[in-house]
């Protein structure tokens, strides 16, 4: 996970992100920058450079809500709904019931989306912007 | 660019005046009053505030009608965009994902992202021109209250349509706001999200045109019909591939949201400028794949900046079928309707399509017996259907009204900015 080093003075040079290096089970981010924290030299004391690289992460998208988890919360809408119905399917906790599992099945069905073009930044960019020189396609 | 063709235009004028107005719709930027300085000078300045990017240029020229040589100084500022023109869309699908919108800020250009750096579970897009908001962000009720209050989100009681008016009407005059967000994932509201006023601002969702005063702001409004046949067919695609899901609980899911639906969704449809109907085919007789379309464009007659488009002849009834000698089409084909109607008691044009297309040469083939399309070349609207040809409905009428209701919202706005800053009120009639 990540952790910040304690640094008590100032100068710290950010590196550019490197892309996704390892895919934990909890959470997964897009991106990590890489931080090192230099002490600038105080006066007549012997030059001391300390550096500590913190690894900052940057979640992606909901972070904390994966793909299962939706899935899971639209079962279970599912479920309730097809129990509250079973009174009275004119009911006003029915229409409610069926409208909360409308919702998720969508937000589901947004999130399927989203992690397809989300595996390749490229074809994300592609169905976007075809005519760019990087996404034209040639056929003969 | 703009402003050495406006000093053109001013130098070769040979009316005398004390103010020009000067218009320029390069990229949809305006030019605002010039007024040159008083009579017997040899030198005017003539100062000129453009919207966006100007270079300055100086100009010289004949006279103002009294025989002189005058030189003319350009100079040009660059001021900030003051008018936001407002997109209404009443959508039943989630907001700001679906293909309407892609196609719609494609048209405009660029891309359009969620904000960056912000919440990642916002409902917003922007582009460089346009913000696509969605108006689920305007629930007063979460989905745990509307449990508690066993309200849908299709009813207006879940929605605070006051904070809807006066956001839309801040961002309508150039103000920057805080929206609300509401997460789709968790059920819950979010802490806000500033949103700056953008050239071209789309609201989204259920209810764009349900409260008075909001509908008020639109400059052009469209609904999107989806028939109970096709939602049904388009929701078993959606659905169908994960486990869980059956046909059953998809039917009941439209049947117990219809009350609602109709109560309250429904009613909207006779306040928008362009209704655009999807239904079954009558191309294939019993068909209930849902592939094969037929989609219908309503649109409303006597709309401020809007003409409607037809067929071979405006205010006459056609029926084409474009296959024949010319053009051969697979199965099932492509029938064309065009006629005048009324809807809702408004005089309305009804343009309808049903059936697909294959090739390109068909998608030209029509385009090029269209009128009133609004496009900037011949050929724009297939250029755009190609260009996204993997976007459900590429192949068939949504694609294709899509495209042209796109082509007509950037032809309102430009046509608003053009008349300048006189016209400060809505578009509509």
């Amino acid at each position: 996970m990540a952790s910040l080093a304690m640094a008590s003075s100032s100068s710290v040079a950010v590196f550019a992100p490197a892309p996704v290096m390892t895919q934990r089970p909890t959470a997964v981010f897009s991106s990590v920058s890489c931080v090192r924290m230099v002490h600038p030299q105080r006066f007549g004391a012997r030059r001391r450079t300390s550096r500590a690289v913190v690894a900052m992460a940057q979640p992606q998208g909901s972070g904390v809500e994966t793909q299962d988890d939706i899935d899971a919360k639209v079962a279970k809408s599912l479920e309730e709904a097809k129990a509250t119905c079973k009174e009275d399917e004119t009911s006003a906790p029915c229409a409610v019931a069926w409208d909360e599992y409308e919702e998720l099945a969508a937000e589901a069905a947004h999130a399927r989306d989203r992690k397809k073009l989300s595996q390749d930044p490229l074809e994300a960019y592609c169905a976007d912007n075809p005519e760019t020189d990087e996404c034209r396609v040639y056929e003969d | 660019m703009a402003c050495t063709s406006a000093a053109a235009a001013a130098t070769s004028s040979s009316s005398s005046l004390s103010q020009l107005q000067l218009q320029s719709h390069f990229h949809g930027q305006q030019s605002g009053l010039a007024s040159s300085g008083t009579h017997a000078e040899s030198l005017r300045t003539l100062t000129m505030r453009v919207n966006g990017h100007c270079c300055s240029s100086g100009g010289r020229g004949g006279g103002f009608g009294l025989g002189r040589r005058r030189a003319f100084v350009v100079t040009c500022k660059v001021a900030p965009v003051k008018k936001t023109v407002v997109i209404g869309l009443a959508a039943d699908s989630g907001c700001g994902k679906s293909t309407f919108m892609r196609r719609l800020t494609s048209i405009f250009g660029g891309a359009a992202t969620p904000p960056r750096g912000g919440n990642p579970d916002s409902n917003t897009l922007i582009s460089d021109t346009t913000t696509v908001i969605c108006l689920d962000d305007y629930h007063s009720l979460d989905r745990y209250g509307r449990k508690e209050k066993a309200v849908t989100a299709l009813d207006p009681r879940a929605n605070n349509f006051d904070l809807m008016y006066e956001q839309v009407k801040a961002l309508k005059e150039g103000k920057s706001v805080e929206k609300p967000i509401y997460n789709h994932v968790s059920g819950l509201l979010d802490p806000p999200e500033t949103i700056l006023p953008p050239k071209i601002l789309v609201i989204e969702g259920l209810h764009p045109m349900y409260d008075e005063r909001v509908r008020s702001l639109l400059d052009f409004s469209i609904y999107l019909d989806i028939s109970d046949d096709v939602k049904f067919a388009w929701k078993i695609q959606r659905d169908m591939a994960e486990r869980g899901h059956s046909l059953e609980s998809i039917k009941a899911s439209i049947r117990a949201r219809k009350p609602d639906f109709d109560a309250y969704i429904d009613p909207q449809k006779q306040y928008a400028d362009a209704v655009i109907q999807v239904l079954p085919t009558q191309l294939i007789p019993d068909d209930n794949e849902g592939k094969v379309l037929r989609v219908r464009m309503v649109m409303k007659e006597g709309v401020k900046y809007f003409e409607p488009v037809y067929l071979f002849d405006e205010g006459s009834t056609i029926n084409w079928i474009p296959c024949g000698r010319k053009l051969t089409c697979s199965y099932p084909g492509i029938k064309f309707f065009y006629g005048p109607d009324t809807y809702y008691g408004n005089e309305v044009s009804v343009l309808e399509m049903d059936g697909q297309f294959d090739k390109l040469d068909e998608l030209i083939y029509v385009e090029s017996h269209l009128s009133n399309i609004s496009t900037r070349f011949y050929g724009e609207i297939t250029q755009q259907m190609l260009k996204h040809g993997d976007f459900p409905g590429s192949n068939n009428g949504t694609g294709l009204f899509q495209t042209i209701a796109g082509l007509k919202i950037r032809n309102v706005y430009e046509r608003i900015l053009a008349d300048g800053p006189s016209v400060l009120n809505r578009a509509k009639i």
